[in-house]
């Protein structure tokens, strides 16, 4: 199993998952170059998952998660944030760009503007 | 499932679901029917309103989330495209006859029924002098949403976000047009919006021209926190809306507090438009043989779910104004009364 | 009827409030057995179903099991005794106080809250006020802040009632509240029986020679007293109840609904837990009694689904690989792991009844001991004990 090389999504199932189901709804799909990875909360993601992704090849990874105060699980958004910046930090300190990583909010509702950031990277 | 208790629900937006799923995790096998092709209604038209990273709990997921759920429960059976012609009585049963999508007849025969049939907006025109649809950037706040949702925040670049006047209670809270009733949601989704404007352009000048704010809530309390300093809020209200200099919209209120007479225009006018009974209300409350409250909604008894019907409840904005999150919880008594009343039968 | 055929289940509610008498009452008549801990002094009511039972001087020392099996340990003497139950409900209510400080002014006999006008009114201390000349009470709500929606509407009831009681009364206002029908009627009725509604913004009050003075828009007004509504804040129980219970609190101090999210009314973060009325919510007394039904309505269908296998991915444990560092009981947010001792091994477990499978656990965990059972993650991506390199 391999996997695309521009953008790995690591996300929150119950908010960016829902939103691509949207979007997916209104007949629409998602780049060849673009892999979606869902998980149940954005507290499952795990420093490990981020870093193998790098490893794995990923230009950039994104981290999407819900808004605070959504989370089904009170801080799993939270801690994906947290886990964003820390390997973050890690990419400042060995040389490589920090912003191949990216933590983003996003709701269930928002799969225009899921739409509009795909587009922007 | 053929002997599992069935009942069906009128109705597939979110308070539908909220019955159907409730009724569901008891094992009771739902019929579902919606009139539209999708799942879902009013509520699924409603955007984010998170600002600054943070959920404003306008309950607009609540919507995706639910349908989440019902694509895993069991027992529900959705029948879209569908809505009920006729409705017999056979044997305390009651039989609903239905039209499909082409003209293809269906009809199910269920000891109850939950009446999840939602709400129509209050039309902008209903407020003649505010000059909707003639009047350039007078917009609603359900056109607001729709916008939101279905474009995302970058629409709101396209707005003129210069001043922007909010304008509460259109058509609501109004005897003479037969709604004398608070619609409920109006100031809770304005104010939010107002904030998600203000974030995409922190510099615009944003008032609300209202009666009363309500604003009382757990759900509203930083929303309100942040907006009373952030917002203009006057108590008065605009009497006509016309097309002022440089594409802007005009108008001249009483500011109740002074008295003063002020002219004042602005690049953008939101009109705050509240909930109204269905139009075809009245048909399904003869169909059923209800009664509707003054405002026409579906009265119930002080229960507040239970029609005079034996066998048939009321869920949601169908039997009065309120929010996603209180349709919701509104619907889950409803399948409740539904349950005792099919295991009183049993 | 029995809700659950050939399974009685019980159900534990906690709190005096009334919404506990109203859900005691709601749960029996469904037929659950249910075990009712005021946690306070509180009268029994007169009457209540064979299924209750009541605890009026218990004390709640923890909560043992998980949804489905919950067991309340409580101290009653010496002894602790444990009442099981399927499903925990709180409705603990909230407490009232006079807030002095918002108002910048203390009680005394021209500056009554509600409760006490409505005292007095019952036990005809204000006859002579009242029969000597037409007297005249300035209600003043939104003082130094919104007016919990509770209070207000106490006031409200209490300007009616001395209306009713021939007095004169004013009523000052900023947005009134009128976001509910019986409000908006209740509203309506006081103007048309003569109350008089007076906005402002910003008011100054005087107090001279055998009166009030209210320096509003509309000029002066002169009364006899004022009445100043009470304020709400959360149930001093809740703190402690939410920490015994491990549940969440918002930044509020009022219990917290998972949050918006939710599907279930009334949930908290742990399954089988749910909480009604007002100490989740600002609500009159009425919308709390109807929070109750909603509530007891979800609790109720989520009892009748306990015996269907949970679906969706669960947190497993290998638990020979666990080094019992505890960081999966301290993180995760729904209370469902726990060290324990098990087929002799002590070890972090997982309750699946509890679960919620977020994976919070499972990112935490130090040794990687934590695998979420039913969520496929593609291979390349999984977490090893090997290094990471990064191109
Ligand atoms: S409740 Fe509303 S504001 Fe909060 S995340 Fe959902 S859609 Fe966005
Ligand atoms: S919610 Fe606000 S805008 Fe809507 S009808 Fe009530 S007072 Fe008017
Ligand atoms: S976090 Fe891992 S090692 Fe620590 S107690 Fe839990 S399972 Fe054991
Ligand atoms: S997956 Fe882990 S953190 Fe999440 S609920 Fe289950 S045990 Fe708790």
């Amino acid at each position: 199993m391999s996997m695309a090389q521009r953008l790995l999504v690591l996300a929150c199932s119950r908010s960016a998952g829902e939103a691509l189901a949207a979007l997916e709804a209104t007949g629409q799909t998602l780049p060849p170059d673009v892999t979606w990875v869902n998980l149940p909360c954005g507290g499952s993601v795990d420093v490990l998952h981020i870093l193998r992704a790098l490893e794995a090849g990923a230009e950039k990874v994104w981290v999407l998660a819900c808004y605070e105060g959504a989370c089904e699980s009170l801080e799993g958004n939270r801690w994906a944030e947290k886990r964003v910046q820390w390997v973050q930090a890690l990419l400042q300190e060995i040389g490589l760009g920090p912003e191949r990583v990216v933590f983003r909010a996003i709701s269930p509702t928002m799969a225009a503007d899921l739409k509009a950031w795909l587009e922007e990277e | 499932m053929s002997d599992r208790p069935r009942a069906a629900v009128i109705g597939g937006g979110i308070a539908g679901i909220a019955a159907s799923l409730n009724l569901a995790q008891r094992g009771i096998g739902v019929i579902l029917i919606e009139r539209e092709a999708q799942l879902g209604g009013n509520a699924s038209t409603v955007c984010c309103k998170a600002v600054g990273g943070v959920c404003q709990h306008c309950g607009g997921c609540l919507f995706r989330d639910h349908l989440r759920a019902l694509e895993r429960a069991e027992g529900v059976s959705v029948f879209l495209q569908t809505h009920v012609e006729r409705v017999e009585r056979r044997e305390g049963r009651l039989a609903l006859l239905c039209e499909r999508a082409q003209g293809e007849a269906l009809s199910f025969e269920v000891p109850a029924v939950i009446l999840a049939t939602g709400f129509d907006h209050i039309s902008p025109l209903a407020k003649g002098p505010y000059g909707y649809g003639l009047l350039p950037h007078v917009i609603t706040g359900r056109d607001l949403e729709a916008l939101l949702q279905g474009r995302g925040r970058t629409a709101c670049n396209e707005l003129p976000l210069g001043k922007v006047a909010f304008i509460q209670c259109v058509g609501s809270r109004d005897e003479h047009n037969g709604r004398g009733y608070c619609s409920q949601v109006c100031c809770r989704y304005a104010l939010r919006l107002a904030r998600v404007l203000q974030e995409s352009r922190p510099e615009a000048e944003i008032a609300f021209f209202k009666m009363d704010l309500q604003t009382s809530g757990r759900d509203m309390a930083e929303t309100w926190a942040a907006a009373r300093g952030a917002f203009r809020i006057v108590a008065g209200m605009p009497a006509l809306l016309e097309r002022g200099a440089e594409g802007k919209v005009a108008f001249r209120y009483e500011e109740v507090l002074t008295g003063r007479q002020i002219r004042e225009s602005f690049d953008l006018v939101v009109l705050a438009t509240g909930i109204q009974p269905r139009a075809d209300a009245a048909l399904l409350a003869e169909q059923f043989g209800l009664n509707q409250d003054p405002s026409g909604f579906f009265a119930t008894a002080p229960d507040g779910v239970s029609t005079l019907v034996p066998g048939v409840f009321a869920a949601g904005c169908c039997q009065a104004p309120r929010s996603i999150a209180e349709s919701i919880a509104h619907a889950h008594q409803a399948a409740q009364a539904c349950v005792l009343y099919l295991g009183g039968r049993a | 009827m029995n809700p659950m055929p050939g399974r009685p289940r019980g159900v534990i509610v906690l709190g005096a409030a009334p919404e506990a008498l109203c859900a005691v009452r709601e749960l029996a008549a469904l037929g659950y057995a249910v075990a009712w801990l005021p946690l306070e002094e509180a009268q029994a009511p007169a009457a209540l179903p064979p299924n209750v039972a009541i605890y009026p001087a218990a004390e709640l020392v923890g909560l043992g099991g998980y949804a489905g099996a919950f067991c309340a340990q409580v101290r009653r003497g010496e002894a602790i005794e444990c009442l099981p139950g399927a499903a925990v409900l709180i409705a603990l209510g909230n407490a009232r106080c006079y807030p002095q400080e918002r108002y910048g002014l203390p009680l005394g006999p021209r500056v009554l809250t509600p409760p006490q006008a409505r005292q007095r009114l019952k036990d005809r201390t204000l006859e002579a006020l009242l029969s000597h000349r037409k007297a005249h009470f300035l209600v003043m709500l939104d003082w130094g802040g919104e007016t919990s929606r509770e209070t207000a509407v106490e006031a409200l009831h209490t300007a009616r009632a001395l209306r009713q009681n021939h007095a004169e009364v004013t009523l000052f206002y900023r947005d009134l509240k009128v976001d509910s029908a019986p409000l908006e009627r209740l509203t309506r009725r006081m103007r048309e029986e003569g109350v008089v509604f007076c906005r402002y913004i910003e008011v100054e009050v005087r107090f001279e020679e055998g009166g009030v003075h209210i320096a509003a828009p509309d000029g002066l007004v002169r009364g006899d007293m004022l009445i100043l509504p009470e304020a709400v804040q959360p149930h001093p129980a809740t703190l402690p109840l939410a920490a015994l219970l491990k549940l969440r609190v918002g930044k509020d101090g009022y219990f917290q609904e998972v949050n918006v999210r939710q599907v279930r009314p009334g949930l908290t973060n742990r399954k089988g837990i749910y909480v009604a009325g007002r100490c989740h919510m600002d609500a009159d007394r009425e919308a709390a009694l109807e929070d109750v039904s909603h509530v007891v309505a979800s609790l109720d269908a989520f009892l009748h689904s306990l015996d269907e296998p949970p679906s969706g991915p669960t947190a497993e444990v290998e638990r020979d690989r666990c080094i019992r560092c505890l960081t999966c009981v301290r993180t995760c947010p729904h209370a469902a792991a726990e060290v324990v001792e098990r087929e002799g091994i002590t070890a972090a477990y997982v309750e699946k009844a509890a679960c919620w499978g977020c994976g919070i656990c499972a990112a935490h965990c130090p040794v990687q001991a934590i695998a979420l059972k039913g969520q496929a993650v593609p291979s390349w991506l999984a977490p090893t004990a090997q290094g990471v390199s990064i191109r």
